[in-house]
Parts: C-alpha cells; structure tokens; sequence
C-alpha cells in the first residue's frame, strides 16, 4: 500500500456557492512521517485548507484524497476517518466546557475503541501522561486548565483515536510566549515517537521553521511558493515570502538576485 | 547592579458599613441564590405544612366574613367567612403543581423542538421555526381561553382541581415555542464553536453530539429560562380567574382569591393584599435564583 496519507490535487475551496474562493490550485501531498508548514498571514487562505484536509470543507473542484479515498465518501465511523485529526488555535473553545480533561479523551477511545467506562479511562490516562499531563490536573474541566494544558488535551483527543496525520491550525497562537515553546516541543515529540505526519498551518515562519521539514506560503488564496522549509527561508523566490521573512525579528531575507 | 524591593500591597479596610448581609444578598450571587432558594423554600413548605396542620379546611367557614388579621386568622377572612390563610397556602400548592407542570412540560417539548431545529435539515429548521412563529405571533390569551373552554368538562385529575389540567395543556400550547426559539438559537452557535467541529470529526453521532455536548451546555441558560418562566407561568395562571379559566371554585388559587377580593377592596384589603405578597415574595425569590443562575451563564461565556 502507498504510504501516501492525504493528497490534495487541484482544489479549490468556497464557502458559499457563488461565493469567490477562499483558496484555489491548491496541490500537496502528505506521506507518513512528513511534515508541512502552511504559512501566510491572516486571510490568505492557509485555515480553509485545513479545513478541507480534516474534512469539514468540501472541494468545489479539484479533490481532497485520504488514503486514495474522497472525503465525501468516508462515513462516520469509517476507520479512515481516524487517519486525520485537528488540533484547534483556541485550546478554550475547542474543549467542551462541560467535561474533564480525562472524559473529553476517554469519550474518543470509548466511541472508537468500544471500551468500557473503566478501561477507557485507563486509556484515556495513558495518552494525557503522553501529552505531559497527570494527577489531579486530568479530572479538572477546562476552565481550571491552563492554556498550555488545555492545548495538551486538545492533542491527546486528537491522538486518542491513533491519527496518522495531525493538522494543527495555529496550536500556539492562543498560548502565552512561555508556553508555546513547550507545546511546540511537545509536537515534535510526538511526531518522533508515533510517526505522525504533521501539517502546522501557521502565520509564524519560526514555527513552521523549527517544525516543518518543508512548507508552502500561501497569499490571497494560492500557493506563491513552496519546498524545503530551510530553502524556502534561506532563499525566497517571491516577494510576499521575503516580506514574511523580513517580519521575523532579527532575521530578513537577502536581496534578489540580480 | 541595584535591587529594588517592592513593598507589600496593603489588605484594603473594610468599610463599617459592609454588613455581611449587604454582600450575602446583593453583592455575591451565589448569596442571592441562598436567598432565593430559602424564601421559594418557605413557601413550599408553607403551602405543604399549613393545609395539613390548620384546624380550618379551606372551605369551612371558620369565623366572621371580612373579619381582619388575628392570631386566630393571620391573613383575616373572606367576604363568607373562610380564612384566607389556609386558603392562600393551599392555593399556593394549586398555583406550584400547575406551575411544575407547565415548566417541565414546556421546557421539554421546547427544547427538544429548538434541538432538532437546530441539529436537522434546513428544511426541517424552517418547518418548526414557522410553527413556532406562528405559536408566539398568535394572540396567546385566546388560545388559552379556547383550549381551556374545549376541555372544560374536565374533572379532578390526581392532585390537581377541576380546571387546572385544561389551563396547564392552554399555557403548554403557547409556552414551548419560547424556549424553542431560545434553545434554537443557543444550539446554533453552540454548532459553530471548536468543541462541537472536532466532536464531528471525531465521527461522533449526532445523538452523541447532542446529548454529550449540546444539551449539557445549554442547561444552565434553559435552567434559568424555566426559573423566569415560573414567573410568568405564576402570574399567567393567576390571571386565568380574570377570564374565565383556570382552577374551578371552591377550590383555593392565588389568581381567584386575589379577585375575590377586589369588590371589598377598600374595606377589607387583607382578601386581595395578603395573597398578592405571598405572590410577591415568591416572584422575588425566583428573581434572585434566576439572576443568579444567568450571572453564572455570563460568567461561563467570560
């Protein structure tokens, strides 16, 4: 079986019908193991491509493929549908206000795994100490969590039904400066030791620099450029990445080359 | 290299005049929600003890017509005779079924119109959306006098006296479509927030969706909804006399007692008054826990 994970060819995604597109010629593909940066600044499209690599935008042309398989076609409960999983920018409102840090990831390995109450909670303590989080801290709802610690919940639910591919939409945005790096390192952890393929769509070249091997700049709803991350930063080809790179404190682009 | 040390932030005085009660009740809502729960308390247990414990059954005639407020008759009599203490706590129970009742029927069927709104077809939303606009835009008393007129031969059903189950169906009929409205509107934004998207993502049923992280959340603002609604359900009922409608005499409720009394109003205010702020403090004391119920809904969206 091809390791090829989610293939995006061609896309072209609108909210509305009749509406312009929010991104368009959209081409990529993710491998096992790969990681990808998408990066552009806000309204340039990089989050509706998110979207429709998780599923809840459907292409109005071109297609999203996962595992060789239309999004549209993958039921509920079709076991490709634990290939992807999201990790949200706002680790607060991403959380239900109602349940535990251990109930939220217990609920996903009950729904996907057929546990009982007891052994899934067992499971579900198991991935939170994988993300960094155990003892009393796990039974609390989300308002007594920390941002930090609510992102971590939010990654356990998303690892709790075993993804292969991990889409993080701006997972440090939210946090404070001392967090972010924890959570960051903790992204990195897990695609080492599970294998995960990583998809971080980010407005932040550093982030996508210090995670992702390569990376695509996004601008006004298409791709301007794209490959290795350390090239992409080191020489930029378009305009709108040496702004980019220019923005990053301490760091600016060469000038073209004449 | 200079230190500089802060110094300690000194405890802010209390002020003389901040009584402890002044923050128990005004200033702290789970305070006024104490409060609250203790008056609605009271006159649950009032209307369950006195029926039981008087030596006057509500239709006796237990002294002289119009007589004032004594020890013998705290709340005096009425134009026959009958003591308007009993009969203003016995009604209580009367006014309490029938407003559970239509609390729980309405919030019920409401919220599981506003739910399936909310969650189904936009086909499906625009058929119950239209009903329930047609519902609140009709003129409710009508509809209550008309429902209660076809089920007006209608006798004693359990605790309830002859005519408190047609009114109870009459409010029904016009209540839900509030809380529908109020709980479609909830669920709606509730759909769009991260929690409800990655619970789809999930491949989690709608069921799930609904009954794991829809309703939980929209508990506390149908909660405090049903504590205003027992507010106006209260009143509602009390006004139904005034039409017609309601509970049948002889049998006591604060809406036919308080109207009783408005033929002698100028001469024996205790017929009408002594309801009226039984009426009053149970309106207050469902204000308190209702306000602090929707401060806790404010505080959870902060």
């Amino acid at each position: 079986m091809s390791d090829l994970l989610l293939e995006v060819t061609d896309a072209e995604f609108r909210y509305a019908k009749g509406a312009p597109p929010a991104a368009h010629h959209i081409t990529l593909a993710v491998r096992a193991g790969d990681s990808l940066g998408i990066v552009g600044e806000s309204g340039s499209g990089k989050t509706t491509i998110g979207r429709g690599l998780v599923g809840s935008l459907h292409p109005s042309a071109g297609a999203v493929l996962v595992q060789g398989r239309p999004w549209k076609s993958i039921r509920r409960r079709d076991p490709v549908r634990r290939v992807v999983q999201m990790v949200f920018q706002d680790p607060y409102a991403s959380l239900n206000p109602m349940l535990s840090a251990v109930g939220t990831v217990a609920e996903v390995v009950r729904v996907w795994d057929g546990l009982a109450a007891r052994p899934a909670v067992a499971r579900a303590e198991e991935i939170l100490a994988e993300v960094g989080l155990t003892g009393e801290v796990i039974t609390r709802r989300p308002a007594g969590l920390s941002g930090g610690q609510r992102q971590r919940v939010g990654i356990a639910r998303a690892l709790a039904c075993g993804p292969q591919v991990l889409v993080a939409d701006e997972p440090t945005s939210a946090l404070d400066v001392s967090v972010q790096a924890n959570v960051l390192n903790l992204l990195l952890d897990l695609r080492e030791s599970r294998g995960l393929a990583l998809v971080l769509i980010s407005h932040d070249l550093s982030v996508v620099d210090y995670l992702t091997e390569r990376a695509m700049v996004m601008y006004r709803g298409e791709v301007v450029e794209s490959g290795p991350t350390g090239s992409l930063l080191s020489d930029p080809q378009h305009p709108y990445t040496r702004e980019l790179i220019d923005s990053i404190p301490g760091r600016s682009a060469l000038p073209p080359a004449a | 290299m200079t230190t500089t040390t802060l110094a300690p932030t000194p405890a802010p005085r209390r002020h003389w005049l901040r009584l402890p009660h002044w923050r128990f009740a005004g200033r702290h809502p789970n305070g006024a929600l104490a409060l609250g729960l203790g008056l609605l308390g009271l006159i649950v247990l009032l209307t369950i003890v006195v029926p039981m414990l008087s030596p006057h059954s509500a239709t006796d005639i237990a002294g002289t017509p119009l007589s004032p407020p004594s020890l013998a008759h705290p709340f005096g009599t009425d134009t026959v005779g009958r003591d308007v203490f009993v009969r203003t706590w016995l009604g209580g129970r009367n006014d309490l079924l029938m407003v559970i009742l239509v609390v729980l029927a309405s919030s019920t069927i409401g919220t599981l119109v506003g739910v399936v709104a909310a969650m189904g077809s936009p086909l499906t939303d625009s058929v119950l959306m239209r009903l329930t606009d047609a519902i609140i835009s009709f003129p409710g008393m009508i509809i209550v006098m008309a429902i209660a007129l076809v089920f007006s031969d209608m006798g004693e059903v359990g605790p309830f006296p002859r005519g408190a189950l047609p009114a109870v169906i009459a409010i029904v009929v016009i209540n839900w479509a509030s809380y529908t409205r109020l709980v479609r509107g909830e669920a709606l934004s509730m759909r769009s927030r991260d929690f409800v998207t990655a619970a789809t993502l999930l491949g989690y049923s709608k069921s799930r969706i609904v009954t794991r992280h829809l309703l939980p959340n929209l508990a506390t603002t149908v909660v405090a909804y049903m504590v205003v609604d027992a507010i106006v359900a209260v009143v509602t009922i009390a006004g139904m006399p005034f039409i017609g409608a309601g509970i049948q005499p002889p049998a006591p409720e604060w809406g036919s007692l308080m109207l009783a009394g408005t033929t002698v109003l100028y001469t024996a205010w205790w017929v009408t008054v002594m309801p009226g702020l039984v009426v009053t403090v149970y309106g207050i004391a469902l204000s308190l826990i209702a306000d602090s119920l929707l401060a806790q809904v404010d505080g959870g969206a902060r």
